[in-house]
């Protein structure tokens, strides 16, 4: 009761919303963040008056500096899905996330030492502003230069609504909105054993929440159910043979009706997307390349100290254990907590069979080979002033990605430690296990929520930097590859400027609708095309740089064969799960109706002609977590079978033609 | 004074062709090491941290374990996350930590 009156209700009577209890200090420290960020876009726009106006926007005309150089980089690489994912994962899965993470161990070194140094000769070689631009000028081969910005172009704005996406996600978790004020309508419990609660919201719009079984065994007692409209929730009561179970629901989000959207928008998920799209888009678009790596600087801090931070409060929060070999504190008493949970959660390769060790193998190649061949950190270390700011860059990175990413297993690890059951796979939980950042959060900051404030916002930081480097990188295609240097005309500095300035926010409100109603499957975009970029430039890049014999042939069927490699799997994926999901339907809906004659109920035959044609597939008919995966051929992810066809096009298109020895001389000094 | 002109003409491209070996140096350093850490964690971790049959060759042969080995706690974490992915992960922290001093340093403005 006296939480409910210390509630402050800022209420606006036309939409209806009001801020959660804490949300006043938690916005307040995030304000100061989104301030220190548009400060830093406002004094990086002078800088675009020095020199070439390309060169600067686009590449920071190469005078990046250690600290830049190394925050930027790993503020790019830690994404939306490092800090909402990841967490969720090791949640879930517990100590075993240790091994699908490991490679971040040689990252540093892949991404400076691998291509850093001979990027940036090459880079300033052929006056290269972008990666296409690299393999056009090397090769002398505008389709080169086409090919790789529309691979870039297709896989870029799918990654871009995935990171808007959890923008407005942990906006709306700073704001914390109270439950619309609605009306429970009825309740019925479905086929599949889920409550379904039908409520009225206050604009009369009708949504519905389901609730899954809490068990496999046991039943929903509807009658029971009891409605709480002062906090705003349901008592719901489930029983089985350990007798009766209370769960508490929420009613559901404010939502605002907009057209085109049945079900409205969620107030809190829109406002949270609106600020995020506006700083992100606004400090980008008006700042450039120096915009986005000073932010950078400036986010790569606050994720580090926000992590570091929550790393000490969560090991001091684990209940101690006592045993008969003495008493467990700290990190050891959340090892044992989980372990006497499920013995599966300390080891490989975790719960459900989590990490075969081919899909161990495979992660091991995403994150050590796929990060470095992205276009937007090949793109600094394009920019680098001097191989000292490289070497001292190498320093702070392997310094940076050893506390951040064992601060997180510790993290999450004591959280399943404090949290066992709450979260887990909605399982009697009180949310999806998405939600267990912010939910930790607030936990270890319960009696300071200015600290909440500022450790949101390293998450939100860790979104913004990727997002404001996609953004750049789609951009820079568009306006320097594909306008400037493939439609062959002259295009006036003023012109260019406009261009640039227009195209970046363009781009930007472009995802920000899509993100209006953006797809359930965030994690799995994010590796699909961070799998796809990395497998289409990887071979290709190293190729361009090391390799005299590479010939434009060879690098043109490596560029296809690395793309073709990844994607023919995922689309395999999904035609599997809509064929699949097309012929359950039509099961359901057959043994619905099963007095109508037979002959009106088909199956669809597309589905049925999939079905037949195409099980031979490795990986077809396995069990699948969503249907945005790929089929797993043989086990190992995609990214394996993209590396080997992008090897092999490379060696074959190469053998099978002749460099041009003009450009082997320009490019290979010795 | 030929020689001269030569001299002054060919300094840059000595200086490209001595930042292009350092830079193949350094790659192939970098593939030298990855393969290191791949098979020391991938290794470990399959034999100590997967369970295994307790009649399968590498088990008798001591190399691998029946049972994933999480007994006893070393720094809070399973015995199998801290030999096969912390001490790895130290050692190459420690190593680019020290290559980041060692490198040599080429001009790259010409």
């Amino acid at each position: 009761m006296a939480r409910t009156q210390a509630v402050r209700r800022k209420q606006e009577d036309s939409m209806n919303l009001e801020l959660g209890p804490d949300s006043g200090q938690v916005l307040l420290a995030f304000a100061l963040y989104l301030l220190g960020v548009a400060a830093l876009g406002i004094f990086s726009h002078r800088y675009l008056k020095r020199g070439e106006f390309l060169q600067e926007y686009f590449l920071g005309n190469r005078e990046l500096g250690a600290w830049v150089l190394a925050l930027s980089v790993a503020a790019t690489a830690i994404s939306g899905g490092t800090f909402m994912g990841f967490p969720a994962l090791i949640y879930t899965h517990g100590w075993v996330l240790g091994l699908w993470i490991a490679s971040y161990m040689v990252v540093p070194m892949t991404t400076m030492l691998l291509l850093g140094r001979r990027i940036n000769q090459v880079g300033r070689i052929a006056a290269a502003v972008t990666v296409p631009d690299v393999f056009r000028d090397r090769f002398q081969s505008p389709v080169l230069g086409v090919l790789a910005s529309a691979i870039i172009l297709l896989f870029l704005p799918f990654n871009l609504v995935a990171q808007f996406k959890a923008g407005g996600l942990v906006m709306r978790e700073a704001l914390q909105l109270r439950p619309d004020a609605a009306v429970l309508l009825g309740q019925q419990v479905s086929d599949t054993n889920e409550l379904v609660l039908q409520f009225r919201l206050s604009n009369g719009l009708e949504v519905s929440q389901r609730v899954p079984p809490m068990s496999n065994v046991g039943y929903w007692l509807p009658a029971r159910t009891a409605v709480d409209p002062q906090s705003r929730c349901v008592r719901v009561y489930w029983r089985d043979e350990h007798g009766e179970h209370e769960r508490v629901i929420s009613y559901p989000a404010v939502r605002w009706r907009f057209p085109g959207f049945r079900q409205g928008i969620e107030a809190g998920y829109l406002l949270g997307l609106v600020i995020f799209a506006a700083t992100v888009i606004g400090y980008t678009a008006y700042g450039g390349f120096w915009a986005v790596t000073w932010t950078d600087v400036l986010e790569g801090l606050v994720m580090l100290v926000g992590v570091v931070i929550m790393a000490v409060l969560a090991v001091q929060a684990v209940p101690a254990v006592a045993t008969e070999v003495g008493t467990y504190t700290g990190l050891a008493a959340a090892t044992w907590r989980l372990h006497a949970l499920d013995p599966q959660l300390t080891q490989a390769p975790g719960p459900g069979q989590f990490l075969p060790w081919t899909l161990a193998l495979s992660f091991f190649l995403m994150w050590s080979l796929m990060g470095p061949a992205q276009p937007s950190t090949m793109v600094r270390l394009m920019s680098f002033r001097d191989t000292l700011s490289m070497r001292r860059a190498l320093f702070l990175i392997c310094l940076y990605f050893t506390l951040v990413y064992l601060s997180l297993l510790v993290i999450f690890t004591c959280a399943r430690a404090i949290f066992p059951t709450e979260y887990v796979n909605r399982i009697g939980s009180r949310g999806p296990p998405d939600s267990i950042m912010p939910a930790m959060i607030r936990h270890l900051t319960a009696a300071r929520p200015w600290l909440g404030g500022l450790l949101l916002a390293a998450p939100y930081a860790a979104i913004m930097s990727t997002v404001a480097a996609y953004l750049l990188t789609i951009s820079s295609s568009l306006v320097r590859d594909l306008v400037q240097r493939s439609l062959g005309r002259e295009v006036s500095p003023r012109l260019l400027r406009i261009l640039s300035y227009g195209t970046t926010a363009l781009v930007g409100v472009i995802v920000f609708l899509g993100a209006l109603n953006p797809p359930e499957f965030l994690q799995y975009i994010i590796v699909f095309t961070g799998s796809g970029l990395g497998c289409t430039f990887l071979v290709p890049m190293l190729m361009t740089l090391y390799w005299r014999r590479a010939t434009k042939v060879g690098v043109l069927l490596a560029l296809l064969g690395g793309f073709l490699g990844v994607f023919v799997w995922y689309a395999f994926g999904w035609l599997e799960g809509h064929a699949q999901s097309a012929l359950e339907s039509f099961a359901a809906s057959h043994a619905a109706s099963e007095a109508v004659e037979s002959s009106a109920h088909r199956p669809p035959a597309w589905a049925v002609w999939v079905q037949q044609n195409l099980s031979w597939l490795p990986g077809w008919g396995r069990p699948r977590v969503d249907r945005f995966t790929p089929l797993y051929p043989f086990g190992f992810d995609p990214l394996v079978s993209g590396l080997i066809c992008s090897v092999l096009g490379g060696l074959l298109g190469s053998w099978c033609t002749r460099p041009d020895p003009n450009l082997v001389k320009k490019y290979f000094p010795d | 004074m030929t020689g001269a002109v030569a001299t002054t003409v060919d300094e840059p491209r000595e200086r490209q062709k001595q930042l292009y070996r350092h830079a193949c140096w350094e790659s192939r350093l970098t593939v030298f090491l990855w393969l290191a850490a791949f098979v020391w964690t991938l290794g470990y971790c399959w034999l100590r941290g997967y369970d295994h049959d307790a009649d399968a060759l590498l088990v008798r042969w001591g190399w691998a374990v029946a049972n994933a080995e999480v007994f006893p706690l070393r720094l809070g974490m399973p015995n199998w996350i801290f030999w096969g992915i912390f001490v790895p992960w130290m050692t190459a922290t420690l190593l680019t930590a020290t290559l980041s001093f060692l490198l040599p340093d080429d001009p790259l403005r010409e």
